[in-house]
């Protein structure tokens, strides 16, 4: 049920394949995949500083890495390791030779998985930038689907069939029904909405899907298209058993585009760029938000906020800054040395001030690690307990972030969301566990918090301020909601 | 020590007068497979539509309505008459076959086994009556003699109007169902009581989607032929897919639920059934269930029934426990008969002091919903709400008698009883005298099938005779008001959106405020 074109690629229908296809067809970018992974693995892309990829302020970032590089620094190595697999997956899908957009997903989803477990399933940033390329290879998909059939559809062109192909076509590239499930989409009733996303259940499900095949083959394929929309789905069906999810494409997703490529390329370059160019697009705003005699509040380390903080200051502002100093990480410390350093009034207090400060400042400036669907936040342990502070105080509270920390996903485990425990040693010498009675006492050292979309009232992003009510927008318009969930 | 909620809810079923449901549920168990094949084969035969079960027969009035209509079809308005007389038939039938209060447990006892055996219960099985109510509209269009798409908008704009009065007022009873045996009548009766005003908003923003579907997809072919048929063959798809919106909205939901966690539900709701059992059954998560009673159609017993019929441990207790119960609950999961356009839901009366007090706990309100309960309505308050049918207010007079022959559609009529007293003493005459352990407000329902099952067969076999007895038993505790006091029914409230933490609805999960950016989409 494979095109015949792409004899080539395929086994490339099941992202769980994919290392297998890489090795048969491309070692060479399974050495990459490998050598980045083996990175990833150690934490290496902490150490090594930032390349040439990571321009601006490196300097800076180096200087940093220095001052605390034996503290907890995992916040930052972040951006470096975006930006390298977005540079990963570049070179990787510029020169693998996948067929066709299915195909091409099909290679992401894999890449994703693998990527994800290689990170300890740690960095959401990962999955994230997956999911946007995978965006932009739908998007592209969906650009001009009719061109693309005209070549594959020869054979079999009824007049009546073809009139409707074309008026299904017409409808995808109009609105771009097809880019996500909405209650709009809905009204078109396309086939792979009635597939998409067919949950695996015990019985009646086998039934249910065969008509939902049919149904797929007779209203809107172009024989070669809809029928290997029909194969992916059976095996999707078999291979899934972990997941409950399997993709079903839409049928056009099945032919071949030759200007696909290219324009993936394209999509990817812009990806990188608006990497680059991140913290300048943040910083820009910082003069709206940090005003003239402010007493700003910060918890622990974070470069988006310190930069956000000196962009400030060099704009002549003269604000203060309260520090916490984020046990037991200490981040703070280097945070406020870094920007006593760049001429800013700072003052440093310990987490546990944080009530007592909190009447006196004007604004809260959080960090975060992650921005959760439901405009929730996953910042550094304690935050949680600032943003509780700053409401009981009716203090706004600012989030700055990046959006490729934008994650598709809700917490479901509430405080256990992407949370990470870590070993207490930082909490507890370990020379004191000899004690006895030590030993019997358990410690933990969460690395996150998760704070509710309520105790936010902005996020600062590299594409401007949003209310967290707006966050699921964004998510549409970034990500596609059948990539939401396809790493695991 | 179940019997009593037992007791009770089969009590009040019969005060609503739903007990006359049971005759329409002839087999609607075994339909929901092979029920697009069979509403294809229907218009065939008269055979086999004589044979066919009724309710399926419903949505394709037979030979001698359709004699009748060519007789009258001189006058587009009375086809549609009949048009609409046979979409109401059907909405009524899979309306109580969906929803009726009876039909998978004791009640309504449906006789046949094969009810049971579906294991994902009813919830899967029946369909809602929405997409009942949209597959009635492609019945409209497939019979049809309109030449033009104006034509046929107007035809389903009137039908869809018949029936959303119908939902609204409960009238008028289609008098041309002379295919239909008595049974009929007691349909439509029950229908009324069962709609009760609740399921307007559902009905009325479904009907309002499937238009709004046909003037898209008339929009792209200019040949109304081809249009026609394009129209129904994605129709069909359409309904398909709201069908499959239960089962989407399961899966989604489910990774909502943590394993020990503590889950209130309030009223029926299949989509909130079919979630938590699929969470139980097939995911195995291990969580409990407190389903508040839901008065006055014991909405939450009934489904605290299939619940514990899928395992999932399940409390029960009176509706005015719930900030009792609500500080050892994480979470609250409610269904909606419709989402407004500012992100609040229309849901059975309680909701709205369900979420108030669940945000004041800190505890977050999720509501399962599908996406085609969407509504363009902004009510700022409950007093915005539309017309509910009979308003929701009545004043009552009498006792135990019918006041008149309209039954107050929202305002349906309420009976008050002194429960405690009433199981006092009929627990000693009537019941088992081991039962009577808890007469306090917390009522547990015990995951033993046993109490049902002797309820059901007891149903089952005499159920006049048994309810009678149990009007005599119920009747000197039945408190009788002056006229001269208001009594107040409304069937559903209104809960902003800021009680509401997110809503699981087959277009994924959204926040409140992405319903309106749905519904401006759909119109963009």
């Amino acid at each position: 049920m494979i095109p015949p074109s792409s004899h080539l690629a395929a086994n490339l229908d099941d992202p769980h394949n994919v290392r297998r296809w890489l090795q048969t067809y491309h070692p060479k970018q399974l050495a990459l995949l490998n050598n980045f992974e083996i990175s990833l693995r150690l934490g290496r892309f902490s150490t090594r500083g930032c390349d040439g990829t990571d321009s601006g302020s490196s300097a800076q970032q180096q200087q940093q890495q220095a001052s605390s590089s034996s503290k907890y620094q995992y916040g930052k190595e972040r951006r470096v390791i975006t930006t390298r697999t977005v540079e990963l997956l570049r070179s990787i899908i510029g020169s693998t030779r996948w067929g066709t957009a299915a195909q091409l997903l099909t290679l992401l989803r894999g890449l994703g998985n693998e990527l994800h477990a290689a990170g300890g399933y740690r960095e959401p940033a990962i999955g994230n930038m997956v999911r946007r390329i995978m965006y932009a290879v739908r998007d592209e998909a969906d650009r001009a689907p009719v061109m693309a059939t005209s070549t594959s559809t020869t054979t079999t062109t009824e007049n009546a069939h073809k009139m409707e192909v074309l008026t299904e076509q017409l409808a995808s590239t109009n609105l771009r029904a097809t880019r996500a499930l909405s209650l709009s989409s809905v009204l078109w009733a396309h086939p792979q909405h009635i597939t998409m996303k067919h949950s695996r259940q015990p019985s009646g499900s086998v039934d249910y899907s065969d008509r939902m095949l049919a149904l797929t083959d007779s209203s809107d394929s172009t024989g070669a298209g809809g029928g290997s929309g029909g194969g992916d789905l059976s095996l999707g069906a078999d291979t899934s058993a972990s997941t409950h999810y399997y993709a079903c494409y839409p049928p056009h997703y099945y032919n071949r585009r030759d200007d696909l490529r290219q324009s993936v390329m394209e999509a990817i370059q812009e990806i990188m760029s608006e990497l680059e160019d991140l913290h300048k697009n943040i910083n820009e705003q910082a003069v709206q938000h940090i005003h003239a005699g402010e007493i700003i509040l910060t918890y622990a380390l974070s470069k988006t906020v310190e930069l956000f903080l000196k962009a400030a200051a060099a704009k002549k502002r003269k604000f203060q800054v309260i520090v916490c100093e984020g046990s037991p990480h200490f981040g703070g410390h280097a945070m406020a040395k870094s920007l006593a350093g760049a001429g800013i009034d700072t003052t440093v207090i310990h987490d546990a001030a944080t009530f007592a400060i909190m009447a006196r400042v004007n604004k809260v400036l959080l960090p975060a690690h992650a921005v959760l669907a439901n405009g929730g936040l996953i910042a550094p342990s304690g935050c949680n307990m600032v943003a509780l502070a700053a409401k009981q105080n009716s203090v706004p509270v600012v989030t700055v972030a990046g959006m490729f920390k934008l994650c598709p996903m809700y917490p479901h485990e509430g405080q256990d969301t992407l949370n990470d425990l870590i070993s207490p040693s930082s909490v507890i010498d370990y020379s004191l566990l000899g004690d006895p009675v030590l030993s019997e006492v358990e410690f933990v050292n969460p690395v996150h918090d998760y704070i509710p979309p309520q105790l936010i009232d902005l996020y600062v992003t590299n594409i401007g301020g949003f209310q967290p009510s707006y966050i699921y927008r964004l998510l549409a318009e970034y990500y596609h909601s059948d990539d939401w969930d396809v790493f695991e | 020590m179940n019997s009593h909620s037992l007791r009770t809810s089969a009590g009040q079923a019969h005060w609503m007068g739903n007990s006359v449901s049971e005759p329409i549920v002839p087999s609607r168990a075994r339909c929901d497979s092979d029920k697009m094949q069979i509403l294809q084969r229907m218009m065939t035969t008269q055979d086999e539509y004589m044979h066919s079960p009724m309710w399926m027969r419903v949505g394709n009035p037979g030979i001698q309505d359709r004699r009748k209509e060519m007789a009258i079809s001189s006058h587009r308005s009375s086809v549609m008459i009949i048009n609409g007389n046979s979409a109401l038939t059907w909405v009524t039938t899979s309306a109580s076959a969906g929803n009726a209060p009876g039909s998978n447990d004791g009640i309504g006892g449906d006789g046949a086994g094969d009810d049971q055996q579906s294991q994902p219960p009813r919830s899967s099985s029946s369909i809602p009556l929405p997409v009942a109510a949209i597959r009635v509209l492609l019945n409209v269009i497939r019979r049809s003699k309109a030449e033009t798409m104006m034509g046929l908008q107007a035809e389903l704009r009137d039908a869809s109007d018949v029936m959303v009065n119908f939902a609204k007022l409960g009238g008028p009873i289609p008098s041309t169902s002379a295919h239909t045996s008595t049974n009929r009548n007691a349909t439509t009766t029950t229908t009324r009581y069962i709609l009760a005003g609740r399921s307007y908003i559902a009905l009325s923003s479904g009907c309002e989607l499937f238009l709004k579907f046909i003037t898209r997809a008339s929009l792209d072919t200019p040949h109304f032929q081809q249009c026609k048929v394009q129209v129904l063959d994605r129709g069909t798809r359409f309904a398909e897919l709201a069908l499959m919106a239960r089962s989407r909205i399961s899966t989604i939901g489910c990774s909502f639920i943590n394993d020990g966690c503590t889950i209130l539900t309030h009223g029926r709701s299949s989509v909130v059934e079919s979630l938590l059992v699929r969470a139980a059954q097939l995911e195995k998560k291990r969580f409990n269930v407190i389903v508040l009673e839901g008065r006055p159609d014991a909405g939450g017993i009934k489904a605290a029934k299939s619940y514990v019929k899928a395992g999932i441990p399940t409390t029960v207790v009176l509706d005015s426990a719930m900030g009792y119960i609500m500080e050892r609950v994480d979470m609250v999961l409610v269904g909606a008969e419709g989402v407004v356009e500012n992100g609040g839901i229309v849901n059975k009366v309680g909701t709205y002091a369900l979420g108030v007090l669940a945000k004041e706990l800190g505890v977050p309100l999720y509501v399962a919903v599908e996406s085609y309960k969407f509504t363009r309505l902004y009510p700022l308050n409950n007093a915005d709400l539309p017309d509910m049918g009979a308003g929701g207010s009545s004043t009552s007079g009498r006792s135990g008698k019918e006041e008149n022959g309209k039954m107050g559609i929202g305002g349906a009529k309420l009976r008050f009883l002194d429960t405690l007293a009433w199981s006092a003493n009929s627990t000693a005459a009537t019941l088992s005298p081991a039962s009577s352990s808890s007469s306090s407000s917390v009522a547990a329902v015990s995951g033993k099938e046993e109490g049902y099952e002797t309820n059901k067969v007891g149903n089952n076999e005499t159920t006049t005779t048994v309810e009678d007895k149990m009007t005599d038993d119920l009747h000197p505790y039945i408190i009788n008001l002056p006229s001269s006091v208001t009594i107040m029914n409304p069937p559903v409230d209104f809960t902003p959106a800021k009680f509401i933490t997110l809503l699981f609805t087959d277009l994924g999960v959204l926040t409140p405020s992405a319903v309106s950016d749905e519904l401006i989409r759909l119109t963009a």
